[in-house]
């Protein structure tokens, strides 16, 4: 079995679909002998990761396609075990370090030192340097990023980092400015269109032009969640219409439905119930950043315009604490407490108004 | 090395033998001691106070033969012997606790004797420190004619002993808590075959003795194997005859709890009866005390009888516990003697406030309930930087700062178990808005870890208040179990829904590993597509975690609370268990538990009787 998004999914610079001077630009960077450290940021689903492996293609040919997993234990200074699961080819390894939580500065510079360390076999013929790749780098700690800054210089030599993020604004000054910022920006809906219907037409199906264009709408610029959504369009009915349901994704409904209760009563049995229903969906991996995005997407449709500014104000203001904080449902039921008082305010003063 | 450890096995041997006290050997050689180097003996009992009151009682003919040979040894020790230990009530008729109590304990008894078990009963006599278990338990037996065998952790059975007599297995490993756990067991099942020589009356020695085994000494082994303990029980229940008694005191902090030891499906699969004791009411202890002053008044002239107050005093420093008031009112007596009263009143006062830990179930209830004082102040200068009136609030009867530090607890944890359950006592939307705006900050300081040791009472201070502050309309009828006053409080869901969410996000990545997803996209978007084509090309073993982790319907039902439960205790989540002990009282028949967390409440059931 095959997604499409693996299927179909562009091997080489040369084959990108979109952003095509960026992919020249990084070709000729390829071709110029050197390479510097890479920071590659934008949002979700634009073909970072896709970029990241083209150019690590490039660089050392079909070799780095031959991936391995890997199990690395590392040891803080606490004396704690740690296991991450690292992603290897002959020529670079990819590592999440956000997955050790506090201690991924133990990861970072254990890691890079060992890939440092060991020289490239045949340094002639190959490049001399071995790529490290750290996704998620926002998500790193400070301590960690400061240690990958001080890293980055000593084993410059023998090592270059490629860092995936997603936003550079949790990325430390001192780190952005020693590194080539690339930033991939999401594909317009025309060009997820276009790419949609390319696949399809690999596929040996018709995608009416109707249904790509609201499939591209739902997938607001992310192309993953495009070609996820046109293959499950296949699957559910084919031939295509252009009126068909785009199936989504359930945790979306999930939080539709949840955003509908807000708005239908505000009260504390309510908020509970509304509790249970945001631990529902972090026990569900949905990461709590996404909760509070889409949950007030959908409680701003169902407010009033006066309500709104509020209402992203303190959304902004929650976020915040968010990520400050530890417990993400302290300030997403805060949030949906702060709307229910709002909007229950708003009623009543209608109500007396009316009156 | 192999001479000096026989030697210490064979003492060993001889302490599992003292410990059946009633094993004739044992008395034989007791009698040997006493005659001969009594010195052994006495240093044991003023090594061990508890255990010498325990012995009298037991065993009365020894008593008076004991305490006649400390006089001799030492006449100063005997005028200053405990009051405590010198006035444990000889009738039940003196016993200070409730009758109702007492009465049910006599039942429990009866029918351990009179009905034809199949299988030995075990009873768990819990209460707080100071109540009278013991006591009651020892002078019903004594009463209904029936023996006490005692398990008492030998003298000698320190780690240190225990550590050149702990053995290797063969993997290298110590496994000295076997062997304490064989001594223990040893106790159990030999006490079933051996009898006492001490003997109340012929008629018993006739129609068959009626015995019970008496724990009260718990070792860290039980603790620390538990299953090993239980599988000991099991046994017992299986082959022993004479019924079990575990006398535990209720403490809040220890690791040393009830609930650690029986939790509920244990004490269900053993059919473990519990009879809780409450903590002697205040009206019971100061007759009590009274009567104490006046007998020792009338044994020793130079004392001075204590006036009212003091006694009040003392009581009310020392809440429901009787040996700790009698302490309390010797050293008050006593010192009295030659010295001028303020100074005793400056000690009863400051021993007053015991720190005594506080029930995480109480701690919580006094937060989330915010009782206030009904007297309203009335002011009579309007001061300038007066508060509007909204902001105004009766002054309350608890302090936050004062309960948090009673509960022994993180800040983080305690916010956490207030945040769980505060939406259970609001009645009005604006104030819970209000509230979880402040958790939402008590959540920053709490995650900043280089401030948070130095915050910590500020941060559960900023928590509590705010629930107690901004709760304006307290929500009327709780929707849960109208017939129960109390609101039944949940564990934090955090942890729980963290570890899970952790065990899920490892689960795809394991399932679903490829170079391209990260686990965060095959969370939102992967699994929610493969859900949508009807999970048509995955393997078993995905299609099984997506239905068993990823169904939204499915889970909820997992949520109750019960579930939960089960899952925290497999967390060494230690302040779970404190509050279990609630949930179990509330579970078990024949205990009248007063509302716990309504302290009047509580004295005026004593009261009416």
């Amino acid at each position: 079995m095959s997604l499409w998004v693996d299927k179909y999914r562009p091997r080489s610079l040369g084959k990108l679909d979109y952003h095509e001077e960026q992919a020249n630009m990084l070709k000729k960077l390829v071709q110029s002998g050197d390479f510097p450290h890479m920071l590659v940021y934008g949002p979700n689903g634009a073909g970072k990761r896709t970029r990241i492996m083209a150019v690590l293609r490039e660089l050392y040919g079909h070799g780095v396609e031959k991936l391995r997993h890997e199990h690395q234990t590392f040891t803080t200074p606490s004396k704690k075990k740690l296991e991450i699961s690292t992603i290897a080819s002959n020529y670079h390894i990819e590592v999440n370090p956000s997955d050790a939580g506090i201690y991924d500065r133990v990861v970072i510079q254990d890691l890079i030192k060992t890939v440092a360390q060991t020289n490239q076999l045949e340094s002639s013929s190959q490049r001399e340097f071995k790529i490290v790749l750290i996704m998620e780098a926002d998500r790193l700690t400070k301590d960690a990023q400061h240690a990958l800054r001080r890293t980055m210089e000593k084993y410059m030599s023998t090592c270059r980092i490629i860092l995936c993020a997603n936003t550079t604004s949790k990325v430390i000054g001192a780190i952005r400015s020693r590194c080539l910022a690339v930033r991939v920006s999401s594909p317009t809906i025309e060009q997820i269109m276009i790419i949609l219907t390319f696949v399809c037409k690999k596929e040996g199906l018709s995608l009416p032009n109707e249904l790509a264009k609201r499939i591209a709408e739902y997938s607001q610029g992310n192309l993953r969640k495009a070609l996820l959504a046109c293959e499950a369009c296949r699957v559910q009915q084919y031939p295509f219409s252009d009126d068909q349901e785009i199936p989504k994704a359930d945790w979306e409904v999930y939080l539709k439905e949840t955003s509908s209760l807000i708005v239908e009563e505000q009260s504390p049995n309510r908020l509970l119930q509304i509790r249970e229903r945001l631990y529902e969906l972090l026990v569900h991996c949905i990461p709590p950043e996404m909760i509070m995005k889409k949950l007030l997407q959908e409680l701003m449709m169902n407010c009033d315009g006066t309500l709104k500014t509020g209402v992203i104000q303190a959304a902004a203001r929650f976020e915040h604490r968010m990520q400050k904080g530890q417990k993400p449902i302290y300030h997403l039921e805060a949030f949906v407490a702060y709307f229910m008082a709002m909007y229950k305010k708003f009623l009543e003063d209608g109500m007396t108004a009316d009156w | 090395m192999l001479k000096k450890d026989k030697r210490v096995r064979k003492c060993g041997s001889f302490d599992t033998i003292n410990n059946l006290r009633s094993s004739s050997q044992y008395e034989r050689k007791k009698k040997l001691t006493t005659g001969g180097g009594f010195s052994d003996f006495s240093d044991f009992s003023s090594h061990s106070q508890p255990s010498i009151r325990k012995f009298r009682s037991a065993n009365p003919d020894l008593e008076t033969h004991t305490s006649k040979v400390i006089r001799r040894r030492n006449q100063k020790v005997v005028a200053e012997c405990s009051w405590a230990e010198k006035n444990t009530p000889r009738h039940l008729a003196d016993l200070a606790v409730h009758k109702k109590k007492v009465s049910s304990v006599q039942e429990l008894l009866d029918w351990c004797f009179s009905s034809n078990l199949k299988t030995a009963p075990i009873i768990i006599l819990s209460g707080p420190t100071g109540c009278g278990k013991t006591t009651t338990l020892l002078l019903l037996c004594k009463s209904m004619k029936i023996e006490v065998s005692t398990w008492e952790v030998p003298p000698n059975f320190n780690m240190e002993d225990n550590q050149i007599d702990r053995e290797l297995d063969e993997y290298g490993r110590i496994e000295y808590g076997e062997k304490q756990m064989e001594i223990f067991s040893d106790f159990l099942f030999k006490s079933n075959e051996f009898q006492t020589l001490f003997r109340y009356s012929k008629e018993s020695l006739l129609s068959g003795v009626k015995k019970i085994n008496l724990v009260e000494d718990l070792l860290p082994v039980f603790f620390e194997n538990l299953n090993e303990f239980h599988n000991v029980l099991r046994e017992y229940k299986r082959c022993g005859t004479t019924p079990l008694v575990f006398i535990i005191s209720d403490s809040s902090s220890s690791e040393w709890n009830m609930q650690k030891l029986f939790n509920p499906s244990t004490t269900g699969d053993l059919s473990i009866i519990n009879i809780s004791f409450n903590a002697i009411a205040p009206t019971i202890l100061y007759k009590s005390l009274n009567r104490i002053a006046n007998l020792e008044k009338s044994q020793d002239e130079s004392l001075q009888l204590p006036d009212k107050r003091l006694i009040e005093d003392i009581i009310a420093s020392n809440p429901g516990d009787i040996r700790c008031c009698i302490n309390a009112l010797q050293i008050a007596m006593v010192s009295d003697k030659g010295l001028n009263t303020k100074s005793t009143k400056e000690y009863v006062h400051s021993s007053k406030g015991r720190d005594s830990g506080l029930f995480l179930f109480h701690a919580l209830g006094k937060i989330l309930y915010a009782k206030r004082e009904e007297i309203h102040i009335i002011k009579e200068v309007k001061e300038e930087s007066e508060p509007p009136a909204e902001l105004y609030r009766k002054p309350l009867k608890e302090n936050p700062e004062e309960v948090f530090e009673r509960v022994g607890l993180t800040a983080d944890c305690f916010s956490s178990f207030l945040q769980q359950n505060y939406l259970d006592f609001y009645g009005d939307i604006y104030d819970i808005a209000n509230t979880a705006e402040a958790f939402s900050v008590v959540d920053t300081m709490v995650s900043n870890w280089n401030t948070r040791s130095s915050l910590e009472g500020t941060i559960a201070s900023y928590a509590s208040r705010s629930i107690m502050f901004y709760n304006t309309k307290k929500r009327a009828n709780y929707p849960t179990n109208s017939k129960k006053k109390l609101q039944p409080l949940k564990k934090p869901l955090f942890m729980t829904v963290r570890n899970q969410m952790g065990e899920n996000k490892q689960n795809i990545e394991r399932l679903f590993q490829s170079g391209y997803w990260k686990p965060l996209n095959i969370a939102t978007e992967l699994i929610p597509f493969i859900k949508n084509c009807n999970c048509c090309m995955c393997t078993m073993a995905q299609k099984s975690c997506i239905s068993r982790s990823f169904s939204f319907r499915g889970n909820l039902v997992n949520k109750s609370l019960d579930q939960m439960e089960a899952v925290d205790m497999e967390v060494t989540d230690k302040i779970a268990y404190s509050k279990r002990s609630f949930e179990v009282k509330d579970q078990l028949p024949k205990t009248p538990d007063p509302p716990v967390n309504d302290p009047e409440l509580k004295i005026e059931e004593f009261d009416s009787d």
